[in-house]
């Protein structure tokens, strides 16, 4: 009864286009008063949903992702990426991958890919003539390489709710990001020689030396991370910390391209953009305590059970509802409703906690592409300004892609534990 | 009647089996009228926020240690001081007896928690990435403390540079180096397989500690006098049965842990005796019970 | 009409300005405070013991800060694909049933954040030493602003999902 309530009114919020974090807090408001419980519950979890120490890597790789488009991070990325990668065929496509790698080994989310490689690659694209619908689908897909290569805030958020290491999750997305890139470079090959998209000279080993130099301050940060991890100097927490100083002073002091007037803005402008996600976050948790109050993970794991054991069905039935989930609904909300759910079946089964997180991740970085809510491919659109719905269609190859690469993480899960397995 | 249960332990844990023991109890005790849920595994929160949790009334029971406490009320910090303790009797007799008695009073009307039923968890030992022989090596140890003032202090006046960390961090960080040392009863070494991310294990026994059943007073107290009886009744049950399961575990815990290749190294503990005075010293207001505390022991 | 309307912008135009000051302040502390302890840590071996706590309690004003001012940028994260564009009647009970959710739910906020503020009072963190109620006085924070820029958006009759 109460598990009606608690539904339906979420669906109905969800329907009439209120924010998310509303919508798991109010719908679990009205469930404690259906079960005469005290709202207490709503701002205690709320903030407790919020107070944590390995939470705070999130707002910080956030501030990183903003600062890198202030500071002249992401135009000498670009720069190096042309020179190393431009003389292929569809050149600059192939540029906007390799970008989005390099991006996505600094910052750790999705949009803030799309948003700053985009602005500067959609409209350079369209110049040399790649049709604007392949430009904004492949900027979107080739995005989703931030969240998976480390850092992740997404991945982060997947190890505090499994209570598995960050770090290990960190190491574990580096095949998965990588074979990604590979796989969309591959198709975008194939795309480009049989629509003749334009193909530049080679470029001087000088010019591959210079853009290489001035971009090394940027390309240095990732290892930074990673080393600093490993070495035992900070935690996850910490080394996103550390990335915020350090992109601070490469963008104020050795590229000066940042002003220290822009500051402020920078921060209160991450400090909105933190608002409307961690509070994303706080209603999850809301919401699932409701849902442990009214004993739902118990019957879900038995009702799991009593079809299957065999951990192969269980993760292909796990990806069906990631990925269909991942289409509706923003990927972090997705995750602190359905894992505490769905984690504590696993290790009973003999699925590995951390091969799990790079999966269900994947999953949900499809539906970053995906109408209707794919808001990476939206916001490639937006900039592109190309309708959504010749967008996706242009997408699908691309998701074709990830749909492979996903399919081979699932089913080898050597290529994910791989690396973790050899560094620790 | 249907009443929540909140803990901090894996299902796994004897912690949730005494739940368990005590929830069928009083089943049986009320014939049925009191239906006691358990929710393991700090799915209601962590225990700061299901101690909050029974404040407002959105949880009913919560297994916790009586230190844990001390946010509310600064005598509940007691327990947290180091070399309280000697060894489960007397854990027991101290509780069980006057002074006990006077300061689960005192938590009872000052911050409105009922406590009952005392299952000593074992004495905290220390682990290390590098081994500690005597006090001194003390000197610039990274070690993780639980977020409590006693045990922060107690740590600082042991030598050692103590951090909070969140318990979820712990393991990769003392893998990684970024801290080197921890401190845990053994029970919690083992299940968390600290073994594999520490070399040594150094009985300093400086601290031990208990889970209790923790209620709001002002509902325990509005509850019919039956099922009064009945948790209190219930609540010895699971006690009585989780120090008897405890007290053979430990040998078992020390040898297995041994097996695994950790070094343990039995220090002389007189030294950190000795610093625990000072670290007693530093709060005033609880020296006088810690005196009457240690004192039962003599008694006893 | 329109006078409210404009005296209810000058305030929440007055109140973004010092929510976004106070947010970018605490966002500074953050780093700068995590920065020290991991120095403090490595280099020095004397880690602290209020910097995780400090640290994480100014995150916590700073997201319930900025939930408040999404509200007014209307940049809260929803599912609204199949809203684009739509306009008449329907629109608009939409949207007056968006304000009386958010709105009651920012009273919720309110009145148990008030309550919670109150019983942190009696409670001491052991990292700085401060009571709770600073902490939980970011939900009371928070639910007013959101009420004021909620009457703000109300009174210019804007009807897009925020
Ligand atoms: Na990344
Ligand atoms: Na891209």
């Amino acid at each position: 009864m109460e598990i009606a309530v608690l539904v339906l009114s979420l669906v109905f919020m969800l329907l009439i286009g209120l924010p998310l974090p509303v919508c798991l807090a109010g719908s679990s408001v009205l469930t404690l008063l259906a079960l005469g419980m005290p709202l207490s519950v709503f701002p205690q979890r709320f903030i407790a949903g919020i107070n944590s120490f390995t939470f705070m890597a999130i707002p910080f790789f956030l501030l990183v992702g903003h600062v890198m488009n202030f500071s002249g991070i992401t135009e000498r990325i670009i720069r190096f990426s042309n020179a190393a990668v431009g003389f292929l065929p569809g050149g600059l496509a192939q540029v906007n991958i390799l970008s989005s790698m390099f991006f996505g080994g600094i910052s750790g989310s999705a949009t803030a890919d799309t948003a700053s490689v985009g602005s500067i690659m959609i409209p350079a694209m369209k110049k040399e003539g790649y049709d604007a619908d392949f430009t904004v689908a492949l900027t979107a897909v080739s995005s989703t390489c931030g969240p998976i290569i480390p850092p992740s805030i997404t991945l982060i958020l997947y190890g505090i709710i499994a209570q598995v290491s960050i770090t290990n999750l960190f190491l574990a997305g580096y095949v998965p990001g990588v074979m990604l890139c590979i796989g969309l470079a591959i198709v975008t090959h194939i795309i480009a020689k049989r629509r003749n998209y334009p193909v530049y000279g080679r470029s001087s080993l000088t010019f591959l030396t210079q853009s290489f130099i001035s971009a090394i301050w940027a390309l240095v940060l990732p290892l930074l991370i990673i080393g600093g991890l490993l070495g035992g100097i900070f935690t996850v927490t910490e080394a996103a910390a550390v990335a915020v100083i350090y992109a601070l002073i490469v963008g104020l002091f050795i590229y000066r391209d940042l002003r220290v007037t822009a500051l402020p803005a920078i921060l209160w402008e991450t400090g909105v953009r933190v608002g409307s996600l961690m509070t994303v976050a706080a209603g999850a948790l809301v919401f699932a305590w409701v849902l442990t109050i009214l004993e739902v993970p118990q019957a879900l794991a038995a009702w799991i059970f009593e079809f299957t054991r065999n951990p192969w069905a269980i993760l292909m039935m796990l990806n069906i509802v990631f990925l269909m989930v991942g289409m509706v609904m923003e990927a972090k909300a997705a995750m602190l409703i359905l894992l505490p759910v769905i984690l504590p079946v696993l290790p009973e089964v003999g699925i590995d906690l951390t091969h799990f997180g790079i999966v269900v991740v994947f999953n949900l970085l499809v539906g970053l592409v995906t109408p209707p809510v794919g808001l990476c491919l939206n916001l490639a659109a937006k900039i592109g300004d190309v309708s959504l719905n010749r967008a996706a269609w242009a997408a699908l190859p691309f998701i074709g892609v990830q749909i492979v690469v996903l399919m081979l993480i699932t089913y080898i899960p050597g290529l994910v534990l791989w690396l973790p397995g050899l560094l620790n | 009647q249907t009443l929540r249960l909140g803990h901090g332990q894996d299902p796994s844990d004897p912690v949730h089996e005494a739940a368990t023991l005590f929830a069928d109890t009083v089943r049986e005790q009320t014939g049925g009228d009191v239906d006691i849920r358990i929710f393991p595994a700090s799915s209601l929160g962590d225990y700061q926020q299901m101690q909050d949790g029974l404040q407002q009334g959105s949880v009913d029971i919560v297994i916790e240690s009586i230190g844990t406490l001390s946010r509310y009320t600064p005598v509940a910090g007691v327990e947290s001081l180091p070399y309280l303790f000697d060894g489960a009797d007397h854990y027991a007799a101290v509780w069980n007896g006057p002074v006990g008695e006077e300061i689960k009073e005192e938590i009872a009307t000052e911050a409105n928690f009922r406590v009952l039923g005392h299952m000593y968890r074992g004495a905290r030992e220390l682990t290390a990435s590098r081994p500690i022989e005597q006090i001194e090596d003390l000197s610039g140890l990274k070690i993780r403390v639980s977020p409590m003032r006693e045990r922060l202090v107690t740590w600082q006046v042991f030598g050692a540079s103590p951090t909070p960390m969140s318990w979820a961090e712990v393991f990769t960080a003392l893998q990684q180096g970024v801290i080197e040392a921890q401190e845990n009863p053994l029970a919690t070494i083992q299940s968390a397989s600290l073994n594999e991310a520490q070399d040594y294990l150094i009985l300093t026994s400086h601290m031990a500690n208990g889970f209790t059943f923790q209620f709001n007073a002002e509902a325990f107290d509005a509850m019919a006098p039956e099922v009064q009886a009945a948790l209190e009744a219930a609540a010895d049950t699971a006690a009585d049965w989780y120090n008897e399961h405890i007290a053979v575990e430990e040998a078992a815990i020390l040898q297995d842990l041994k097996d695994k290749g950790m070094t343990v190294i039995e220090i002389d503990r007189a030294p950190f005796r000795e610093k625990a005075r000072e670290v007693v010293a530093q709060f005033p207001d609880l020296e006088p019970w810690y005196a009457r505390m240690t004192e039962a022991a003599a008694a006893n | 009409m329109d006078h409210l309307a404009q005296l209810f912008r000058r305030i929440a135009d007055w109140l973004d300005l010092a929510t976004r000051i106070v947010s970018a302040m605490l966002f500074a502390v953050m780093i700068v405070v995590v920065g020290y302890e991991v120095i403090m840590r490595y280099w020095f071996s004397t880690p602290t013991f209020w910097s995780s706590e400090l640290a994480s309690w100014s995150m916590v004003w700073v997201a319930l800060l900025g939930f408040a001012l999404a509200f007014r940028r209307m940049d809260h994260i929803r599912i609204d694909f199949h809203l684009v564009g739509l306009t008449g009647s329907l629109a608009t009970v939409l949207a007056v049933l968006r304000y009386l959710i958010v709105a009651a739910l920012a009273g919720v906020l309110l009145w148990q954040g008030i309550n919670l503020t109150i019983s942190g009072l009696r409670q001491t963190s052991p990292g700085l030493g401060l009571t709770y109620a600073w902490l939980y006085a970011s939900a009371v924070a928070s639910s007013v602003l959101m009420l004021v820029f909620l009457a703000e958006l109300a009174l210019r009759r804007e009807t897009r999902p925020f």
